[in-house]
Formats: structure tokens, C-alpha cells, sequence
């Protein structure tokens, strides 16, 4: 521990250690770059030559520079032939034209450890999205905004409303315990918490939200996605399911600058389910007051309760970015905040985020420092969920038709017996015995009486410093602190219905309400020490290495409570809980793990047309403490190789530059924490848990390993106005941990194993053309295509070959493929045909088999920006092609008989299916209740309920207007009109599919009561000064 | 050069550094301890581990954890005893209950017993073997294990017994067939009962005071009863398929220098729970509201007058049945919950799990008594202490006396005013399914009709264990239930004779193959919910 301090300590001090003598003071010199067309340009490089030192040019093409009397400045721009202008003492500015490289128009990218490299010589596939296309249609949670712009790339977004988490999926699902590619800012990684959410159809459990929705758009410089292994081998086992590379802004030098940005959008639910208001309610079998919750009753002309229901939500987000600097100094304050009302009535959202960023050079340039603190505070009042429990929806779709559904905005009523307020719906009364059901309750009852409070505070620091001995060789030290609290309560009133509300103790204790509350902080830490050259080692050979080492420490902590018992009714209070009984729901978690690793890469440059990129890296995970891997930790490597062809041989004219990249990567990964020395009992609550948990068959636990193959092709076309990128690959994912329900037969019958071998391989495909590019007008149109595959080639040979994930349908099967569905089938005759009862016409389930997976074929994204003059268009579509989902929700409202399908049947005189009865007759219409009982609610013949996933929508459009204000004040004010998700061209599901019950593994494809997609549409101000 | 020496100095300290970084490992085995889990000394601090299992077993036995309680007994074992009846359509009402048998359900009888009770045994006597202070521990384990794992086979037939914890070359765990299964349970029996014995006089051991959740006086004494009264069980469970074991073990369990059965009521076997008993929670209108009186219920303890009814249910609400004790008939055709909600809930129980009482061995006695077992006394007295056990057991002694004497009222015709097809679920005057036995002992009656007096008794008196009521009743075939109205088995499971069992859980095909497919072909028919067990004969004359 001591010696672990001690490098700490060695970490922070190697910078400091290493003093060079301050040069002495010297003048300013000031300047504008411009470019072919006079205009200024941005981000140019300025560097004064055989010195560290320089600047960037602001947004104006502007700079300022300290610089001795005389000397020489580079100035080196991406795209732009680098210029060299020399200066003496006599000149206070200097103005300079570049003029565009027709050779090299490619861009530096930010790749793995935030290093920095030419993208010519990747050897693998990047995406980048500037920031600006993020904050053009805002979303909250601005990883929404990257669907549809980036190949390889799925996103699926929990049905929480705004704020809620996002699952993002690079070249498909991989493994059984996290898909979530790597986040990382500036370098850093920082830890995404699992948004999770409610599961099972019973449901009940609420998104937490991620990291992802804390961050501020406008702070984003760019995004850049490296979406295989070989781009994140460097991040080891955290980088196995590609990363997200953010890069945050900077202040600028030379200037003071402040950007503000105001938007205000209005959300409205624009996909309901078809409901039906033609049948009534199903009448008593005795004459009496019906209490049944279905519509199969008599025809008529009923009240459309779900009218008005849900609210037009609101977002407002504000954000201010000040920044300015010297050549020495830049610093970057922002602050930013989200209310947002939803458009589920009483949810709220509220957001605020800070960040300060400073960089500051010391010791005449040679040490460089980067620090960077973000806080982020967010509360969240009645943050929607799907499931059956606690949600609002099922009691505004399912009320039986001809009740009145205005009489229950009075939600509760004054209860003689008990002298409280409780629950009134027309099947849940206390005082006239009805109790209802877990099926649903009085909406504005959960909205008011079972409502959900949230906080979130997160703190994002980071500091970097970097000291540069030469021109050519660096030592970064680098550290990042990310610390979260979150806090959750949900407090139950009594006259809750019973499954969900306190519990009673006869003669004791009525049902007092029940109170859930939650606390948890996790810390995660990471720090990295990096040595990073670049040398020409002559005219043709260029070398670029690192050398690394890192640190990641997670840990975390949790408390739950659930009290079903409280003295006293309806207050919430940790002092009213009920003493006598035991309390059985008060748990605490922990999570802890640190990975220490070693790694190096190097890239070698060639005759500038072959790069040549290896890396290495060995980890040590305190996961497999005790494991054979202990000692050794687990090495991995890749290697990949690229070639420039136009260097190599003529291209013909219309080719302006071709380039082909292969490259092969493993990545390692460790296993859950705590699972290689487990006790014989665990503290449950207030019980030992005895363990039943163990290796399999004596065989210890070790790293899976995935290995990916890339090959890729990047070209550019008519004078650069078309280019094109193409990716291949295959991604294998073995050995993969399992905790696995085993046999019963033994001590451990939850076994713990290494096994699977799960493969992935897919085309990517971007291609982008300027269609017009003049000066006044320009249309640039891109588009994104992505198929992926995947298969299960492998599972534990011994043990089953169907391995639930996630407690719903989906399941891993032997040569089936992720997100397979798994359920109740039709049962078929030996043609195939559907068959029913010969009694009475009623489907008759077969065995549980596959019926559906919720990967789509192919993904589609179509963007496209047209300017002309001070006008800018810009819009999105995007589609999922192929793949499944079910609606839980929808086989709910057939069985109950509220959905239109049900009353279109109706008025058919049945379900037309094409089926035979058990003595081979053939039947082509049965009874609509009949067959929606069957097929209907969470455990009917879930074959019935599933449909087809394709959608092709109009993600984004925004029309921007540059105001042509011409003042010393304003340097730029532009006005929007911006919309997002505004209309399906086609969906085939009864809701929308990218709409997840949770976005944890497993869940995918399912919808229960979630809450309907939103079409937002508003207005975006941005004002720079 | 200078500048070349520092720079390949600091090249030198970072790559030092990055080399030690690894040496930080050692503590990865602090790291990666779970801080939940229980340490050595607290292991052992006031047998803090040692009782641990013994307390999960015995709170497994009938499973204290309502959710598992609903699955393994209330939607089996309570509803077709005809203790109980769930007036939920679970499942579109296509469920256990109308013959869709359930594995997503049914499979926690088997899971639930391996893990809550073999593991924690099986660690107790493994533990016993080095430590001689643990042979009473020793002794509770096997009768715990005995007690659930009979259970066990009793709802689907072969188990793993002998074979626990031992693969085979294929990884395979093999099964006991049923008729291998009772010799193992009466041989750990018999070495519970001999340690038992020989512990009788000495001072509870602090472990097993800490261990007990069932005595807090007497306790070797108690276990060694409660060892007794299980064997007797299962001697007369076998009695038609191995005739002679039964004898033998019959007679041991009576013969009274091996310490003698329950008798009084004091001596009954309650686990205290560390939770509400689960029944009050699934049948509490303020809480899940899924079960209630069963129909046999209404008609024989209503048809007997019986004041016990009172004590076990509570009068109907619904308006059409109003302040009656009023049933549901199980395996019926039901659109929703509501429809049946008034009907009688259960009375709330104590925070503890009957697993057997004196009433019980008072009628095992009358039984073995008929069948001339030596020690097993005279049936007519058996028979009406049983009667009086039970009543004092629920406060009625009162009214014991003209209950016994009582040799006229039969179980009564069943109604059920809101069917979804009037009279439907109704069970006339005139039905083969309503028996005419009477409560008062006749000697001059058959053997046959001893039987069904006896065991129907014994039927009222073991509610709520519906898992051993609807054992005895496929025994036995008493007392005469109602069969079901839906069947969705699709001819699977006959409604006559009704379900005999529930399958071998698909988890155990997924992770056990070889070994469930050779327990399944010698189940003496298909592995579904209408092949019969091997003591459940068809053959049910005396």
C-alpha cells in the first residue's frame, strides 16, 4: 500500500521535477490567417520554429503570440499547406494567407489516450460529429443526437422522457454483461453508471438516468467514435466495446469570447397506441356493478379518457460559454441548465451543469497543464417507467369503456373507517371491498400518491500535465476523479393497491403505505502516465510511439430501502418505521475493482503511403485475485496496416485519394468483482445468506478475450466532392464470464464460467457528397449504412445451450444470435398451420421456442445541409431495417379489449387466421376474445405479440438563420427552428421500437406501458459575443 | 550532450514508473473481498455460520419467502388439497390449476429445496463428521433434510438424495428412483433418532439452542418426537407398494422405547419465520389478494358444522354470498380477480410454519392401528384424540364432544352463485364427488370407510400444509374432492383421476440431461402431470 502511495506520489511530482529556465519576457505578436476565399480560419497552428512554443488562431482566423525579437512561425492547418513566415523586431503583425493542400485534405483525429493522429495513418475505422451538430436539434441528453450520423452505431433510448439513459451499441451486442462502448472525455475515461430501469413486465423499477445526460452539448468540441477494437485496444478491457471519444472546448488565446445558446422545445406523445371506444365495458355475470377491467361489453359510443391526459412537455435549455486567454493562459467557464416539464402531467426535470477549464503553460511552453472540473446537479420529480407496477399508463388505456373516467381525477376519497384519504377507482375501494389489481390503478393516484423523487450530483475532474523535453518527445501525467451521489425515494400512500402497498399485520398494522428510499456515491479514478514521441527518423521513415502506464480504481456504494411497514400512515420517515418487525428490505451493495495496466504502441510512417501499428498492453485486474491470471495479469495486442495508394501509384484523375487499412485486435476483459473468493455466507438483511455459488466444475475463472479483424477502404472522388468509407469486420467475443442458474445437484448451483464464443461481423458504410458547393449556395449530403450479424457459436458444451439474459424474453442460444426473443409459440401442425381447440376455437400454445430477434438488418441514417447564404438546412432520416419487438402493451390492451385491433375484429365477426382445429379442420375466423385471451397480456402466446421493427423517420430537421448583424458587440447571432423525431415515413410496430423498457442487457426490443415517442419541435437562439 | 543525457534520464524514471505500477497487486485479494461476506471469526462467534444453515433449512422446509410459498405450494399443493383456490386467472387462467402445468412456477419446489436445504445440510454434516460437539446439529440436519426432500419426491417422484454433490464422469448428477428414495430417508432417520436418544437427558447444547427454530424447551426431545411421527408418515405413505418396509418402519416409529410420536400439542412442530407467514400475504385483500377458501373446504367442514371453520377462514363479503363461508372450486373458468374477491379469505396466521402437529400422529396412530401395526393402539381412540388435539389446537374444545358424536352431518352440496355459466361450478346432492361420510367413529364399518373417516379428519386437522393433504389424498384418494371444470391439458392429464404430479423441472433437462432423461424413463410413464407416483396405486381399496 505504502509503495502504491509512493508512485502516486512520484506520478504527480515527475513534472515538477523537471525545471527548465523561464526565458525571458518578450513582446506580443498579433496577426489574422485567412484562407483562399479571405476569409478567416479557425484553429490554424502557429508555432514559433525550434520552440514549443505557440498558439491557435480563434474563431476569427485571429491570434496573438508572445515572441522574442525575431524568428520564424509556422503556421500549419489541416487541409491547408503549412506556411512559414519570418518575423523581426520591427513587426507587430503579421497577416498571412493559407492556401488549400490538394494532397492532403485529411484531418487529425483524436484517437485512444486522447493522443492525437494524422487520420491518414489509422489503421482502423473513426467517425467524428462536431459539436456544433449536436447543439443544432438538442436533446438533453446529447448522445441522442449522434442516431443516424455515425455508421456502426445503435441507439436505443429508455421510454424515462427526457434525461433518461441512452444504450449505444457499436458493431453489436457482444457480450452478456455490458455492451456499452467506453465514454471518454478529453482522454480520460470516466465511468457510466448502467441506466437500468424497470425489467421484468411487472416493472416497477425507474431509470436512473446515465453520466451521458449530465454533460453539456455546447461544451462539446467534437465527438469522435472509434467503433472497433483495434481503436480502443489501448484502453484495454473498457475499450473491448468500441469508445466514444468527447472532446471538451478550450479557451481560445488572444481574445475573450462568450457564446450563448437558448433553446425552448415542446414535446407532444405523437405515437399512441390505437385504442378503441366502440365496445363497453364487460357486463357482471350477475347483473350487478361491474368491476371487471375489460371492454368486451355491449357496442356503443364511448369517452376517449386518454384525451388530454398527457401534457405538451417543455424543454428550456440554456447555456453561456465564456472563454478567453493569452498564449500562456486560456481558461473556459460554461454553465448550463435544463428545466423541463414532460409530458407525463406532473414529471419534471431539472439540470444544472458547470465547467471550468484551464490550460496554462509554464517554463517557457516546455510544461503544459490542462485541468478541466465539471459539475453537474440534477433532480427529477416522477421520472415516467415502464411495467405493470406503479405505472400511470395501463389505468388511462385499459379504463373500461362507458366508465367515467373524469369522476377519478378526484383520485381519493375521505375513508370513514380509516379517516384518511384513499385510493377511488372504480376497482380499487377500501371501504367497498374492491381491491383491484396489479394490472393497473387510478393514474392521477401513481402520479400523486406513489410519486418518485431523484437527485443526481456529479463531479468530473480532471488535470493534465505534460511536459515536453523536444519537438518530437512528451511525458503526460494525467489524472481523472469522477465522483457521483445519487439519491432516490418513492413514497407509496396507503390505499396503494395491495401488491404494491404496505403490508398489513392483522389485527396489528393496516396497510400504512410503504417507503423506498435510496442513497448511493461512487468514485472511480484514473490516472495514466504517458510518454509519447514522434520523430522523423529521416526523410521517409516517421515513428510515433507511447509507452503507458494506468490506473483505474472503481468503487462504489449503495443503500435500499423498501419498508412496507409504517406506524403511522403516510409519512416517510426512517423514524416511522414499524419496530416490531423485522426490517427485511434494508440492503447495502458495494462494488470495487482496480485495474492496473502497461501498454505501448507504436506507429511507423513510411514513405508517407504505409503505416505500420502495433500495440501492447497487459493488464492486471483485481477482479481474478486468486485466479492464475493473478500474478501474470492478461496481455493482449493488435496490429493493423494501412496504405496511402495514391503515394504509391498513379490514381487516375477522378480518384483523389485512395487508402486501404487492415488491422487485427484482442482485447481482455476481467470478470465480476468478488467472485474469485467467495465466503460461505453473506450478511442478506439481517439473515446470512448461505453461499451456493462457485467455479464450475473446479475450473478457475480467466480473462475473455475478444479478437476483431477490420478491413477498410477510404477514398475521395471528384475533386474531393465525394468521398467514401468503407469497414468490414469480425468480431469473435470467447470465453466470456457467465454466472449460470447450474444444476441442483450439487453445492454451487450458480456456476461461474468462462465459455461462449459469440461473433460479430458487419459492413459499414459512409459516403458523403457536395452536391452544390458555391460561395453562396452548398448542399452537402451524407449517408450512413450499417449491417451487422451475429451469432452464437459457442456455449458451455455441458450446460444449457438457452441462457436467459435480463429476465424478460431475450435469450443466448447455441447458433442463435443476440437479442434472440424466446417464448410461448403458436402450436403448429406438421405444415405449420396454427392450431386451435376443436372445442371452442382457442390458439393452443406449443413449446417456448425462438420468435423474434430485436437486432435490425440494417441501419440507415440520411444527412443532409443546405446553405444558402445566411440560411442553413439541415435535416436527418433515419431507418432501422429488419428485426423485432414486442409489445407487451399492445397483447394488454387485445386481451382487455380496449385496442382498436380488438374492436376491428369485432366488427369482423372474429380474428381471420389461417388455422386448423385438432381434428384437422380448417378454421379462418375465431372469436376476437378468444383469441386475444389467448394471445394477449404478459404470459399468453407471446408468438402473437410480436412485430416487425421497421421504422424509417424523420430524426432531425433544423433551419438556421445567420442574422446579419453587423456590430462591434455581436460577432455572431443566429436564430432556429429545430425539430427532432417529427413523424414515422413507416413503422410497422404499435409503438416506437427504439424505445426500450431498460437499457441494461436484455429488455431490448420490449415494450410494457412504456411511455409514447415525442415529437419536439422549437426554437434555438445562439449569440457569440 | 546535455540535453540528450536529461532526456533520456526522464525517458528512464517513466519507464521505471510504468514497470511498477503491477507491484501495486498485492492488495488485489483485500480488493476483490466481498464486504457482505462473513469472516472466519464472526463464522464462528456463537455458531453464528453452523445455525445458519440449520435456520435456512428449516425455513425452507415449507419455504417462509411468500413469493416462493405462492409457487411451490399455494398455486400446487393448496389449491388442488382443495384447501384453497386462487381466484386470479393467472396466466389467462390456462395454469396449474386448470392443467397447464407451469414450470416457469413448478420448478421452484425443486430449486428452492436444493438450494435452501441440501446445500445447508449437506455443510452440517460434513461439518459434524470432524466435530463430535455437532452430532445433535448432525441430527436436526437429516430430519430437516428428511422432512423437505420428502416433500419433494412427493410432488414429482425421483430426486437427487444418494447422489448429492457427486458427478459423474459426464458431469451428470444421478437421480434416486422413488422406491430407492424411502429406504434413504428412513436410514438418515434412524441415525437422527439414535443420536436423539442418547441426547435426550443431557442439557441443549448452545448450538442447538441458537439453531432451533422450533423448540425453545425440551428440544431433543421435541426433534426426537417430531423424527418419530415423520417415519410413521412415511411408512404408511409406502403401505400398498412396500407393505413390509412400511410394517418394519411403522413399528419402530411406534415402539415407545424409541422415544414415542408427538402426542400433545405442545410438542408441534412450528418453525419460527423470520418474515409474515406467507399466506397472509397472498390472501389479504390489502395486500396480493390471490387465494381462498377452497370449495371442499365449504362443503365438508361446512356440511361437518365444524367450528374450526371460523378459526380457518374468514366469512364471505360479496354481496351474493354475504357473512357465509364461501369457497371457490379450483380449476375453473374465471375472467378476473374481482369476480371472487368477496368470497372467505383465510384467517391470518402467526409468524410461524406448521410442519406437523399432534393431531396428525394421533390419526397416523388410528391408521396403523387398523392396519394392526404393533404399538399403534386402539383406531376409535387414535381417531377422536386426533379430533381433540386438533380442536383444542384452534380453541374448540368446546365443542369436540358433540362434534365426535355427531353421525349424521355429511359434506354438503356445493354453489357458486357468480360461475361464468351458471351452476357450472356447482357440485349437487346427486355428484359421485360428494361424499356421505360422517364425523362419528363406527366400528362395525368397513376398513374402506375407517379409512376415509380417518384420513378426511386428518385432512381438516392439517390445514394449511396442503403438500402433505394433497399427498394422502393421491394415497388414499380422501377424502373425495371435486374434479376440475377447465381443462386445458389438451388430454395431457385426465380430469378423472386428476393431476397425480408435477414434472421433472426443464432447468434440470437444460443442466442435468443424462441423468433427468433416465429419471424420467423409469417414471413408469411420461414425465407429465398424469403418471403416477410409485406408492399412489389405482387401485385405493384398504
Amino acid at each position: 500500500m505504502k509503495k502504491c502511495l509512493f508512485i502516486w506520489f512520484l506520478t504527480f511530482i515527475v513534472g515538477t521535477i523537471s525545471v527548465v529556465p523561464a526565458q525571458a519576457q518578450d513582446r506580443q505578436l498579433t496577426g489574422k490567417v485567412s484562407d483562399e476565399k479571405a476569409e478567416g480560419l479557425p484553429g490554424v497552428n502557429i508555432l514559433i520554429k525550434g520552440t514549443t512554443r505557440g498558439t491557435n488562431s480563434d474563431g476569427e482566423g485571429k491570434f496573438s503570440l508572445s515572441v522574442p525579437a525575431s524568428g520564424i512561425l509556422i503556421f500549419s492547418s489541416v487541409g491547408y499547406t503549412s506556411k512559414e513566415v519570418s518575423f523581426n523586431s520591427s513587426m507587430t503583425n503579421v497577416d498571412i494567407d493559407l492556401v488549400p493542400d490538394s494532397r492532403n485534405l485529411d484531418e487529425v483525429v483524436v484517437t485512444a489516450l486522447g493522443i492525437e493522429r494524422k487520420a491518414e495513418s489509422l489503421t482502423y475505422s473513426t467517425q467524428a460529429i462536431k459539436g456544433a451538430e449536436l447543439t443544432r436539434a438538442k436533446d438533453p441528453n446529447p448522445m441522442n443526437n449522434l442516431v443516424g450520423k455515425i455508421s456502426g452505431l445503435q441507439i436505443n433510448r429508455s421510454s424515462s422522457g427526457i434525461g433518461g439513459s441512452v444504450n449505444i451499441t457499436l458493431r453489436g451486442l457482444k457480450s452478456n454483461r455490458s455492451n456499452q462502448p467506453l465514454y471518454v472525455v478529453d482522454g480520460l475515461p470516466i465511468t457510466n453508471t448502467a441506466g437500468s430501469g424497470s425489467e421484468g413486465s411487472f416493472g416497477g423499477g425507474t431509470d436512473r438516468g446515465d453520466i451521458l445526460s449530465t454533460l453539456n452539448a455546447d461544451d462539446i468540441t467534437s465527438i469522435n467514435v472509434l467503433k472497433g477494437a483495434s481503436a480502443s485496444a489501448l484502453y484495454g478491457s473498457q475499450g473491448a466495446n468500441g469508445a466514444i471519444m468527447i472532446t471538451t472546448k478550450k479557451g481560445t488565446s488572444g481574445r475573450t469570447r462568450i457564446d450563448f445558446s437558448s433553446s425552448a422545445t415542446f414535446d407532444k406523445a405523437f405515437y399512441m397506441p390505437k385504442l378503441q371506444y366502440s365496445y363497453g365495458q364487460t357486463p357482471s355475470a350477475d347483473g350487478g356493478t361491474s368491476y371487471s377491467e375489460e371492454s368486451w361489453g355491449a357496442k356503443g359510443n364511448y369517452q376517449d379518457n386518454t384525451k388530454g391526459f398527457l401534457n405538451t412537455g417543455s424543454t428550456l435549455i440554456n447555456s453561456i460559454g465564456l472563454s478567453g486567454g493569452t498564449d500562456k493562459v486560456q481558461n473556459y467557464f460554461s454553465y448550463a441548465n435544463t428545466t423541463n416539464k414532460g409530458i407525463l402531467p406532473t414529471n419534471k426535470f431539472n439540470q444544472h451543469t458547470l465547467s471550468f477549464r484551464n490550460s496554462t503553460k509554464f517554463f517557457g511552453d516546455a510544461l503544459s497543464f490542462d485541468g478541466n472540473l465539471m459539475y453537474s446537479t440534477q433532480k427529477i420529480h416522477n421520472r415516467p417507467s415502464s411495467g405493470l407496477y406503479f405505472g400511470v399508463l395501463p389505468g388511462v388505456y385499459m379504463f373500461p369503456r362507458g366508465l367515467d373516467f373524469d369522476k377519478y381525477k378526484q383520485y381519493e376519497y375521505m375513508s370513514p373507517t380509516r379517516n384518511l384519504y384513499l385510493q377511488d377507482w372504480y376497482n380499487i375501494n377500501y371501504d367497498k371491498g374492491q381491491g383491484g389489481t396489479h394490472h393497473q390503478q387510478n393514474p392521477y393516484w401513481v402520479l400523486n400518491r406513489n410519486a418518485t423523487d431523484q437527485t443526481r450530483n456529479n463531479i468530473i475532474g480532471a488535470a493534465n500535465l505534460k511536459y515536453t523535453f523536444t519537438d518530437w518527445l512528451s511525458l503526460s501525467v494525467r489524472g481523472t476523479l469522477n465522483q457521483q451521489w445519487n439519491k432516490f425515494e418513492r413514497k407509496v400512500y396507503a390505499g396503494t393497491q395491495g401488491i404494491i402497498s404496505g403490508e398489513t399485520i392483522a389485527g396489528v398494522l393496516n396497510d400504512n403505505g410503504r417507503y423506498q428510499r435510496e442513497e448511493g456515491s461512487g468514485t472511480t479514478k484514473y490516472g495514466d502516465i504517458l510518454l509519447i514521441g514522434n520523430k522523423n527518423l529521416n526523410e521517409n521513415l516517421e515513428l510515433n510511439f507511447t509507452l503507458g502506464g494506468s490506473i483505474n480504481d472503481i468503487k462504489s456504494s449503495n443503500w435500499a430501502l423498501d419498508a412496507r411497514k409504517l406506524k403511522t400512515a403516510n409519512a416517510f420517515l426512517l423514524n416511522n418505521l414499524y419496530r416490531d418487525a423485522p426490517i427485511n428490505s434494508l440492503k447495502e451493495t458495494f462494488v470495487r475493482r482496480q485495474i492496473q495496466s502497461v501498454f505501448a504502441s507504436a506507429n511507423l510512417g513510411i514513405n508517407k503511403y504505409l503505416y505500420v501499428d502495433l500495440t501492447a498492453r497487459n493488464d492486471w485486474a483485481s477482479t481474478l485475485a486468486n485466479t492464475p491470471s493473478a500474478k501474470s495479469g492478461y496481455f493482449y495486442y493488435s496490429a493493423g496496416i494501412t496504405t496511402v495508394l495514391g503515394e504509391m501509384f498513379k490514381l487516375p484523375e477522378w480518384n483523389n485519394y485512395s487508402k486501404l487499412r487492415f488491422s487485427y485486435a484482442q482485447v481482455g476483459n476481467d470478470v465480476s468483482e468478488f467472485v474469485t473468493q467467495i465466503p460461505s455466507a453473506k450478511f442478506g438483511s439481517g439473515l446470512l445468506e448461505i453461499n451456493n455459488s462457485g467455479v464450475f466444475e473446479g475450473v478457475p475463472l480467466k480473462p475473455e478475450i475478444s479478437g476483431s479483424f477490420e478491413l477498410g477502404y477510404e477514398a475521395r472522388f471528384i475533386n474531393n466532392r465525394l468521398n467514401l468509407d468503407v469497414a468490414l469486420y469480425k468480431t469473435n467475443t470467447k470465453n466470456q464470464y457467465f454466472s449460470f442458474d447450474g444444476p441442483l445437484g450439487m453445492l454451487n448451483t450458480k456456476v461461474l464460467l468462462n465459455a461462449g464464443d459469440v461473433e460479430n461481423k458487419g459492413i459499414e458504410i459512409s459516403l458523403g457528397y457536395d452536391v452544390i458547393d458555391t460561395d453562396k449556395f452548398s448542399w452537402k449530403t451524407g449517408l450512413n449504412y450499417t449491417a451487422n450479424r451475429n451469432k452464437v457459436l459457442k456455449l458451455h458444451p455441458q450446460l444449457a445451450q438457452t441462457y436467459p439474459i435480463g429476465g424478460n424474453f431475450n435469450v443466448l442460444r447455441l447458433n442463435g444470435s443476440f437479442g434472440d426473443f424466446w417464448g410461448k409459440t403458436f402450436l403448429r401442425d406438421e405444415a405449420g398451420k396454427m392450431m386451435v381447440s376443436t372445442k371452442d376455437s382457442i390458439p393452443l400454445s406449443g413449446p417456448d421456442g425462438y420468435i423474434g430477434n430485436s437486432n435490425p438488418k440494417a441501419l440507415i441514417g440520411w444527412n443532409n445541409t443546405i446553405t444558402y447564404g445566411n440560411l442553413s438546412l439541415n435535416f436527418t432520416i433515419d431507418g432501422r431495417f429488419g428485426g423485432q419487438v414486442i409489445s407487451i402493451t399492445e397483447g394488454y390492451l387485445n386481451s382487455f379489449g380496449v385496442s382498436q385491433a380488438s374492436a376491428d375484429a369485432r366488427d369482423n365477426g372474429g380474428v381471420v387466421i389461417d388455422a386448423v382445429n385438432e381434428d384437422g379442420q380448417a378454421i379462418t375466423k375465431i372469436s376476437a376474445k378468444k383469441y386475444y385471451a389467448a394471445v394477449g397480456n404478459r404470459d399468453g402466446i407471446i408468438e402473437g405479440e410480436v412485430y416487425n421493427a421497421t421504422n424509417i423517420r424523420m430524426r432531425e430537421i433544423s433551419l438556421y438563420y445567420n442574422l446579419p448583424i453587423k456590430s462591434k458587440l455581436i460577432s455572431n447571432a443566429s436564430i432556429g427552428l429545430v425539430g427532432r423525431n417529427l413523424f414515422f415515413f413507416r413503422n410497422d410496430a404499435p409503438y416506437d421500437p427504439e424505445l426500450n423498457t431498460t437499457t441494461g442487457v436484455g429488455g431490448q426490443g420490449l415494450d410494457i406501458f412504456g411511455l409514447p415517442t415525442t415529437r419536439s419541435m422549437g426554437v434555438n437562439l445562439k449569440l457569440s459575443f | 550532450m546535455n540535453k540528450l543525457k536529461y532526456i533520456s534520464k526522464c525517458v528512464c524514471t517513466a519507464l521505471v514508473l510504468v514497470a511498477l505500477i503491477p507491484g501495486c497487486t498485492a492488495n488485489f485479494e483485500d480488493l476483490n473481498t466481498d464486504p457482505l461476506g462473513l469472516t472466519d471469526e464472526q463464522a464462528g462467534s456463537d455458531f453464528e455460520l453452523v445455525a445458519a444453515f440449520l435456520q435456512q433449512a428449516q425455513r425452507a422446509v415449507i419455504p417462509e419467502d411468500v413469493g416462493t410459498y405462492q409457487l411451490t405450494e399455494n398455486l400446487i399443493s393448496d389449491c388442488y388439497s382443495g384447501y384453497m383456490a386462487a381466484q386470479a386467472p393467472f396466466r389467462s387462467n390456462s395454469n396449474n390449476l386448470t392443467y397447464e402445468l407451469v414450470d416457469g412456477w413448478n420448478s421452484n419446489v425443486w430449486i428452492y429445496r436444493y438450494v435452501n436445504v441440501m446445500n445447508p445440510t449437506y455443510k452440517v454434516m460434513e461439518l459434524a463428521k470432524s466435530n463430535t460437539n455437532f452430532k445433535d446439529l448432525d441430527a436436526l440436519a437429516r430430519i430437516i433434510k428428511v422432512s423437505a426432500m420428502a416433500r419433494v419426491s412427493e410432488k414429482i417422484g425421483p430426486i437427487i438424495y444418494s447422489k448429492y454433490n457427486v458427478s459423474e464422469a459426464d458431469g451428470s448428477i444421478s437421480y434416486d428412483e422413488q422406491k430407492d428414495i424411502y429406504p434413504l430417508f428412513f436410514a438418515d432417520l434412524e441415525k437422527a433418532i439414535t443420536s436423539l436418544k442418547e441426547l435426550k437427558t443431557v442439557a441443549t447444547s448452545p448450538q442447538m439452542k441458537k439453531a432451533d427454530l422450533a423448540y425453545t424447551a425440551n428440544n431433543y426431545d421435541n426433534w426426537l418426537r417430531y423424527a418419530n411421527t415423520l417415519r410413521l408418515r412415511l411408512a404408511l405413505r409406502i403401505v400398498k407398494v412396500a407393505p413390509a418396509l412400511a410394517k418394519t418402519q411403522g413399528e419402530a416409529a411406534l415402539d415407545p422405547q424409541n422415544g414415542g410420536l408427538l402426542e400433545a400439542n405442545s410438542q408441534n412442530c412450528f418453525i419460527t419465520t423470520s418474515v409474515t407467514h406467507p399466506l397472509n400475504i397472498i390472501t389479504s385483500p390489502t395486500d396480493w389478494s390471490d387465494t381462498r377458501m377452497g370449495a371442499p373446504m365449504e362443503s365438508i367442514m361446512g356440511g361437518y358444522n365444524d367450528p374450526r371453520i371460523g378459526k380457518y377462514f374468514v366469512p364471505a363479503k360479496d354481496p351474493a354470498v354475504l357473512n357465509q363461508f364461501k369457497g371457490i372450486r379450483s380449476g375453473i373458468d374465471i375472467k378476473d380477480k374481482a369476480t371472487y374477491n368477496g368470497y372467505s379469505e383465510l384467517v391470518r396466521f402467526p409468524q410461524k410454519m406448521q410442519l406437523m402437529v399432534a393431531a396428525e400422529s394421533w390419526f397416523l396412530k388410528a391408521e396403523a392401528a387398523l392396519r394392526g401395526w404393533t404399538n399403534a393402539g386402539v383406531a376409535k381412540t387414535n381417531y377422536e384424540t386426533g379430533i381433540d388435539r386438533s380442536m383444542e389446537m384452534h380453541g374448540a374444545s368446546a365443542q369436540a364432544a358433540a362434534y365426535k358424536n355427531d353421525a349424521t352431518s355429511k359434506p354438503k352440496p356445493y354453489v357458486d352463485p357468480k360461475a361464468l355459466t351458471a351452476g357450472q361450478n356447482d357440485v349437487a346432492a346427486t355428484s359421485p364427488y360428494l361424499s356421505t361420510i360422517t364425523i362419528k367413529w363406527d366400528d362395525a364399518a368397513t376398513n374402506d370407510k375407517k379409512l376415509e373417516r380417518i384420513i378426511t379428519q386428518k385432512w381438516i386437522a392439517l390445514f394449511p400444509d396442503g403438500e402433505e393433504a394433497w399427498a394422502e389424498y393421491r394415497r388414499t384418494g380422501y377424502p373425495v374432492l371435486f374434479p376440475v371444470v377447465v381443462n386445458l391439458s389438451a388430454g395431457r392429464i385426465p380430469t378423472i383421476p386428476g393431476v397425480r404430479r408435477i414434472q421433472i423441472p426443464i432447468r434440470e433437462y437444460n443442466t442435468n440431461g443424462p441423468a433427468a432423461n433416465a429419471a424420467a424413463a423409469k417414471l413408469g410413464g411420461a414425465d407429465t402431470g398424469a403418471t403416477r407416483l410409485w406408492w399412489d396405486v389405482a387401485d385405493k381399496s384398504f
